[in-house]
This record gives structure tokens, sequence and C-alpha cells, in this order.
């Protein structure tokens, strides 16, 4: 025992002495929160250090500026990597991924992340993303800005861009891309995103490199929504869209060889439920500072796994070089296995997306069969905020993260994680695990135990029961409902877990609305932007899952979120958008629709014979950086 | 026997449209269809769900979009788009069925190869040292799952590096100089799924075969032919052998089926790239047509190796007549 003290005070102070400032700020800050931090976490490297939190550069758009000095340049507007180690030319990086590989190379119609993991390696977008800093870089395009009656922006191609086949990369093409997505005979979601009020984006070609869209009303997101505007070439797609076989062009049969793309990489073999394999981009628009062309890797090379411990063993045998979100009772193991397999286990802090808990709020009842949707003696419980903040008082969600979750978990109080630093509000309102509030607050609503059965009722004698409902087959997940159902019981609550199969879930809580309440993990909202989880605050979201498609917000307080989620839209100014963002979680925290319980810490591993490996709790976890990662 | 064949092969086609249509009704009458996994992502809006139903032809009950395909399959031989991959199914399910195939192939060769003279061995030296192992190999074969086997074979490729720890073929393969290299990396590749999934068939066939030739070896004719004179070998190898072979060929039509499906759990944990990863995930993602003909598949294949063993069978057998 005394040694092991002995060895965590050593431990922490080998952690102290390395990690820069923020790190030690960090720490001790996680310590006051009542954070425990174990063992564990002092042998990880830990990626949460680097988020910069100077924000003084935000903003929602960007002017070109002259690449800084020191920069060897091939042509006036290359692209230069920041502050990157130059790295050795060649070699072969393999990472293993935890699936059936891609579904299609179309960067315009996919919808899933096995094929926005190959396609965002081999299509530039036209703003970059810095999962390091969280700030929007320039891709494609060097410059985007509003014009002056704040409506209209421009977009300023680089010159001198070529696609991999040699070809210029122009206007054209983002025009060409424009008609793809919104052809009625393409289906995608993107288009869906590029508009403003219900009214989609026009494009206006302005010259070769410059192009101008109008939008039907000013909107502070158009950063984050021009950034989802995948360019395809023309010269190469034109002939197949016109003919009507354009999503056969690029589906996964397509021949690599005729497969134009702009990212670091391209296609160079597709085995189906095998691997795929990428090799260099000749053209690829990317140089260091030394002037050496990027990608620094020959090939990158992508394996299927469709198995955790088979994805586990190929790394550890040295047949795979990377690996994320490993199976959270293989870290120890993993941990433990640093030195020898020579490779790092890197822990980057919570991800995006978290597990969820909400009553439906739903009022009215099916349509088929008349009956309410919840029993409304019931749904005046769940519609009172006091009920569900209660609810939330009830839990101890740190003993569930110590012991079920391994520590491997953060606690949250909102949707929006903290993995998104600029975006997440850690000033709201919070429910810890406090049994006397939680009795005071249901004593408030008069429900008592009237019959000393332990359970609460109601002065007419309805029980205070519930019935919850989540996706059966995840064992964790299991496990955490019946700890949650006997925090509850000890607070006079009677939960019963019901665990369904994920398709009845779906139709339970989006399509019939027939539960009572409901367990699930959220996955990212798909982009760390507020435009992307719009969908859940306002009241006509189809994700806002407590209570969804509303006609007009059921109450006040979410006629108030949907009026910020406006105002949020038109505001020009990011530190101002974030204001507004702030108060939508702040009330969201208040009236508590959602009991918002933690969100799992992303791993990720890499082999220490690579460089630039520069992890991140963000998509794409290991590979956002893939054109500087080298070979040592 | 040419007319079996055209029998046997024209009986099974209502065989086949009542699977299809069990199928499809089961698909639809199951929560959840395609896009339910899109519905509670923030990202995608109720518009591109609505595009997307009637695009897929989900809005339409579920006989008239058996029915369409059923159309398209008579008349185009087209067995419909996969919704996830946008591409035909047979061109999706192709290369699959074909890995699948192989290690099917192997894995019933091994099993063979290697059963029935050990089954032989058993018999004729019943109660002995030689049956004891074999009892013993064949109760180990049939007593550990095929999924604590595969996992064990997984982690004896990391730990020895003697094996890939999965897959069909290795990174490099398409830089390998000549077909003969290429045929040798999917070689490697095989011998422990191989392993894996012959083992449990292995033991079954042993037993059948040990119990299939001790029978036989009762029987009067064996008798006779040991008292006229014909030496103990061959009276086994000539005699009761064949004999002793029937049932298991009627066993080889269904075990080779059977294989098709048990190889889905060998190909998960090692990772090979067959149709039953395929199904599996197309199953879950109700992606309608793909499951519609990976379940077409299994079946031909039951009809098939049913088929493939009852010529076998007329072949092995003078006596048996299918005329």
């Amino acid at each position: 025992m005394k040694e092991m003290t002995i060895l965590m005070a050593v431990a922490g102070w080998l952690l102290a002495g390395c990690a820069p400032q923020e790190a030690r700020e960090q720490a001790r800050a996680s310590k006051e929160g009542g954070i425990t931090t174990s063992t564990q976490s002092a042998q990880t490297v830990s990626m949460q250090s680097k988020i910069n939190l100077d924000y003084t550069t935000m903003s929602i758009e960007h002017r070109a500026a002259p690449p800084p000095a020191g920069f060897k340049l091939p042509f006036p507007d290359a692209m230069y990597a920041g502050n990157i180690t130059s790295g050795k030319r060649g070699g072969s990086f393999t990472y293993v991924a935890f699936g059936d590989g891609p579904k299609t190379f179309d960067p315009i119609t996919a919808n899933d992340s096995g094929s926005n993991e190959v396609i965002s390696r081999i299509f530039a977008g036209l703003i970059d993303f810095d999962n390091q800093t969280q700030e929007y870089m320039p891709g494609l395009l060097k410059a985007w800005y509003m014009e002056d009656d704040k409506r209209n922006w421009l977009l300023q191609l680089r010159s001198g861009m070529k696609w991999s086949d040699g070809q210029p990369i122009t206007a054209d093409d983002i025009m060409f891309s424009a008609q793809v997505i919104f052809s009625p005979n393409v289906a995608n979601a993107v288009k869906d995103v590029l508009q403003v009020a219900g009214k989609p984006f026009e494009f206006e070609k302005v010259d070769d490199l410059n192009v101008r869209v109008k939008l039907a009303a000013p909107s502070g997101s158009f950063q984050t929504l021009i950034s989802g505007l995948p360019v395809i070439p023309k010269h190469v797609y034109e002939a197949p869209f016109k003919a009507g076989t354009y999503e056969q062009a690029l589906n996964i049969n397509a021949d690599p060889a005729k497969l134009v793309c702009s990212g670091p990489f391209k296609l160079k073999q597709y085995q189906s439920g095998e691997r795929v394999i990428l090799e260099r981009n000749p053209n690829y628009l990317k140089y260091d500072r030394d002037g050496a062309q990027l990608p620094c890797l020959d090939t990158l090379i992508i394996t299927y796994s469709p198995d955790m411990d088979q994805a586990l063993m190929r790394f550890k045998s040295g047949q795979a070089d990377g690996l994320i979100r490993p199976r959270p009772d293989a870290i120890a193991d993993l941990q433990a296995g640093q030195q020898a397999g020579n490779y790092t286990l890197y822990d980057c802090g919570p991800g995006e997306g978290a597990n969820v808990f909400w009553f439906n709020l739903k009022d009215g009842s099916n349509p088929g069969n008349d009956k309410p949707f919840v029993d409304p003696v019931k749904l005046k419980w769940f519609q009172d905020a006091r009920f569900r903040r209660a609810a939330m008082h009830a839990l101890d969600k740190e003993s569930v993260i110590r012991t079920e979750l391994r520590g491997l978990a953060v606690s949250v109080w909102g949707l929006e994680s903290p993995a998104v630093a600029f975006w997440y509000n850690p000033d709201i309102a919070k429910y810890p695990f406090d049994q006397r509030k939680a009795a005071q607050l249901f004593d408030e609503m008069d429900l008592k135990d009237r019959n000393g059965d332990g359970i609460r009722e109601d002065a007419a004698g309805n029980r205070a029961a519930f019935t919850f409902i989540s996706n059966k087959g995840n064992k964790v997940r299991e496990k955490v409902a019946s700890l949650l159902a006997a925090d509850w019981k000890n607070a006079g609550i009677d939960a019963q877990p019901q665990f369904i199969d994920f398709n009845t879930l779906v139709k339970n809580t989006a399509d019939t609305f027939e539960y009572e309440a409901c367990l699930l993990g959220f996955g990212g909202s798909g982009g760390p932007h507020p435009a992307n989880s719009m969908n859940v605050y306002l009241s006509s979201g189809r994700t806002h899952f407590f209570n969804p498609s509303q006609k007009s917000p059921a109450t006040q307080w979410e006629a108030e979120t949907d009026k910020l989620g406006q105002e949020f839209n038109a505001t020009l100014d990011v530190m101002k958008q974030r204001d507004v963002f702030f108060r939508m979680q702040a009330i969201f925290a208040e009236k508590c629709p959602f009991l918002p319980l933690w969100t799992s810490k992303v791993y990720v591993l890499a082999r220490n014979t690579f460089g630039n490996i520069k992890p991140s709790p963000l998509s794409h976890e290991l590979l956002w950086n893939a054109e500087e990662i080298y070979v040592k | 026997m040419l007319r079996l064949v055209l029998r046997r092969l024209l009986e099974s086609v209502p065989l086949l449209i009542a699977i299809s249509l069990v199928t499809f009704f089961l698909l639809f009458h199951t929560p959840g269809d395609f896009l339910a996994a899109l519905r509670l992502d923030p990202k995608i809006s109720t518009e591109f769900l609505n595009r997307e139903t009637e695009r897929l032809g989900l809005n339409h009950p579920w006989h008239i979009v058996w029915l369409r395909w059923l159309w398209g399959v008579v008349r185009h031989g087209d067995l419909g788009h996969s919704f996830t991959y946008k591409i035909p199914v047979a061109s999706l399910i192709g290369a699959r069925v074909c890995n699948t195939f192989l290690l099917a192939l192997t894995s019933t060769l091994f099993a063979w190869a290697i059963a029935v003279p050990l089954g032989i061995i058993a018999a004729v030296r019943q109660n002995k040292l030689a049956d004891r192992i074999a009892s013993a190999v064949a109760f180990l074969g049939l007593s550990i799952p095929a999924v604590l086997l595969a996992l064990v074979a997984v982690y004896f490729a990391a730990v020895t590096g003697a094996f890939p720890t999965g897959g069909m073929r290795s990174d490099t393969y398409f830089m390998l100089p000549s077909a003969w290299e290429r045929m040798k990396d999917i070689g490697r590749h095989l011998i422990l799924p191989t392993f894996v999934l012959g083992m449990g068939g292995l033991a079954i066939y042993t037993r059948q075969m040990r119990s299939n030739l001790l029978e036989t070896l009762q029987a009067d004719y064996v008798r006779t032919a040991l008292a006229k004179g014909v030496s103990y070998r061959a009276a086994v190898m000539r005699h009761a052998l064949r004999n002793a072979l029937n049932p298991m060929i009627t066993l080889f039509g269904f075990a080779f089926s059977d294989l098709l499906s048990g190889a889905f759990l060998v190909e998960n944990v090692m990772a090979w790239p067959g149709l039953g990863r395929t199904t599996i995930e197309a199953y879950m993602s109700k992606d309608l047509f793909v499951v519609a003909a990976s379940v077409l598949m299994a079946s031909v294949m039951l009809i098939l190796g049913n088929l493939l063993a009852d010529i076998l069978l007329a072949l092995n057998d003078p006596r048996i007549r299918y005329e």
C-alpha cells in the first residue's frame, strides 16, 4: 500500500513537472470539480492540454493573408502547413478501423462515418478545420467573406491548384458541384444544409477563381454550412451526371485510376470488406516550411475489422500502426503494454456526444387509437421541471462513472461536450447527487410515500413509477440502467428499465411517441458547431427528442430557445453568437428537459515510430492530419 | 441422372419464391427500416427522409415491393440495388460469396481429409490407443465453441507471428510480383480460418465415420468376405468402407450449406471478407434487397449441396438409382 502511494506521488510529480502550464491548471480544475484522477490517467499521454484557448482570431469570415515569412512555396497561393515538424518523405501507415469499410467514395451522397473516413482523405474541403485549435482554416478557398450587403458571400479559390489528374481546380468545379447537389436526381442531405430561411443558396460564377453565394437572409453560420459543400471535378463527372449515371461514377465499384480527387491522398485500391489503399496525390496543394510537398507518407492503408478484439490484436501484433476508440475494458491492458509494444495510448479527454436521459413530454394522443402518448397523470409530473431536477439530484453519476465505467467517462450537465471548447458553456445549472434535495423537490410536488412501501404516491394514490426504454445489446448500458433505477428507487421513484431493439426504440421515440422515458447514447452532432445541433434545441426539430417536430413551441422556455436559435443564425459576430448559444444551453440546463449523464473519454493508439501524431477527441481522431504524419 | 438434376432444379423454383416472400414479409413486419438510424441524426432533415422513403420505394406496401423485385429478378435477372452502397446487389455480394465459398470449400476438404481416415482407424482399432486419441480429438473439437477457437487462433497468430491475425490478403498483396506469390499469400491467410471452421465438422465426421464403419463391419457380407479368405484390410477398404460412406455423403449435403452460415462467426472474429458479414450488416441496416439476395444464396447452396450429395451417393453406390 505504501509503495502504491509513493508510486502515485512520483507519477503525479512527473506529470506536473512535464506538463505545460495549461495542463497543470486543468488538472487542478478537474480535482476541484471532484473528478477523481486515477493512476491510469497518470500513465496515459493526455492530449487535453493542447486546446488553444485564445479566441481573438475567431471569426465567421476569412480574408486572404500573405504566408508568414520563412516559407518556401512553389506557387504563391499554395497552402502552407503552420507549426508542423517537417518529416521524412516515404513509408506507409496502416490504420485499422472497426467496421466494414466505406459505402461510397462520393463526398456528396455519403452519410456514414466509414465512408467519410476515406473521403476526407481524398477530397480537400473548401474550408478546413483544425482539430487542435478547433478553428476553421483556409482549404481550397484562400478567403471567404461577406459583401457589403451582409447577405452575399464571396468565395475565393487559391490559384494554381490542380486535381490529381493535373487539371486546374476552378470556380467551374464549385458551380458544377452545387448543380449536382441541388439536382433532384441525386439523393443527398447536403442540399438541406446549403440553405437559409428555407431558401437554397444561389451560386454565381464571378470569374475562374471567384464564386458569389447569394443568401436569402444574412447568416452567421455560413462558414460552417459552406464547409459542408464537397467539390468534385467537373471535367470528370459532368458526362456521367448528364447521362444520369452520376451515382455509379463514384460508388465502391468505381475504377480507382479514374477517381480524380484533390485531397492529400488518392485511391489506389479498394478491397471490399478488407482494406482501402491510398497513395500520395502528386498534386496536393499543401507544403511544409521547407517547401516539401505533403503528404509525407507514400501510402496510407485503412484495414477493416468487424471485431474489436481482432482489431486490437492486429494493432498489438504490429500489423497496424494506429487505432481509435478501443474498448473501455481493454484500456488497462493497453496501458501496460505501451513500452513493450512501442506505442502510445493517448487520452484525448471527453469526446463529442453524451449519454442522455429524457422524459417524454409530448401532449396529445395517438391519432390511430386515441390513446394518450403518455398517461396524463405521469405527463403532469414529467412536465414539471421540479420532477426532472429531482430525478437528476437523485442520481449518483460519479459513482457510476467510477465503478461501471471504469473512470473512462466525464460527468456532463449539458448536451455540449467540453471537447468543443469554444461552444461549451461550463457555467450552467448543475444538479449534483443530493438525496435530500431530491426528496425536498418531490415533497414540494406532493409526491410522498403515503403507504410506507418506499415508493412515493400523489394525493390520488398514483404510484410514482415509470418505465424507461433503452437499446439492448450494450452490456455496460444495461448495467448502468439498473444502477440508475436503484438510485431512483432510493429517492422513492419506481423506475423500470426496458431494453428493446434499436429499431423499435427509434419507432417509439420518433414515430409513435409511445414511451415514458428513454436512455440513449447520442453520437457527436456531426461537427463542432451549433448549426449542426440546432435540430435538437429548436422545438420544430425532429431530434428535439422529448417533444419533437412541434408546430408551435409548447412551453414559454421553448419559445425563448427558438427565438435565440433564430438570433444565433442572424448574428454575424462569433463572440455574440457564442453568448446566444451559451444562453440556449443555460435554458436547457435550467429547465432540464434532457438529463445529461456523461461523455465517454476518447482514446487513440499509435505506434511511436511515426511523427506528427496529433490525436483529437473530435472526428477524425487520428487521421485528421494524415498528410502531416511521417515515419520517424 | 440429367433428368434428376433438371427435376430438382425446377422443383426448387417455387421453393425459392416462397422463401423470398417470407423474407420480405419478415423484413417489413419487424420494427424499423433502412432510414431508422438517420432519424436520430440531428444533421439529417425531415425533407431528406421523406425524399429517401419515396426514392427507395419504402412508402409502398410490402407485397408490392416484393412483386416488383421478383419481376426484376425474373425479367432481367436483376436482384435489385443495395440501398447502402447504391450498386447492384449481385456485384456487392458476388465477391463475398466467392470468398465464403473458398473458405467453406477448404474447411470441408480439411475436415473430410482428416475425419475419414481418423474415423477408419478409430473403428478398425476400436478401444485401442488410436481410437482413444481419435475420440479425444473429436470430443475436443465438439466441445470447444468455434468463437473461442477463433479467438485462440487470433491470439496464437498475434503472439507467435507465424500467421496473419486476420483478413484474406496482406497489405502488400497487390505489390506481389506473380500470381503464384499472390496465391501463396491467400493460402497463408486461409490456414487458421480453415482450421477453426473445419474443427467442428472434423469432430462430427470422425465420430460418424467410426460408428458407420463399426456397424458395417458387423454386417453379414463382411463376415462372408473374411470367411472366404479376403484379407481384413481388403474387407474393410473394398467392401465395408463404401457402404459406410453413404450416410456421410448425405451429411455432406447439409453440412456444406451449414458451413456457409457457420462461417459468419469465423468471418467476424478473423476478419474474413465473406458473405456473412455483408448479410448481417445488411440485416441490421434493413438493406432489403441485399438481405433477400443473401437468404436466397444460402437456400441455393442448401439445394445444390443436397443435389451434389445425391449425385455422389449414386456414384458411390451402384444400387441407388433415381430413374
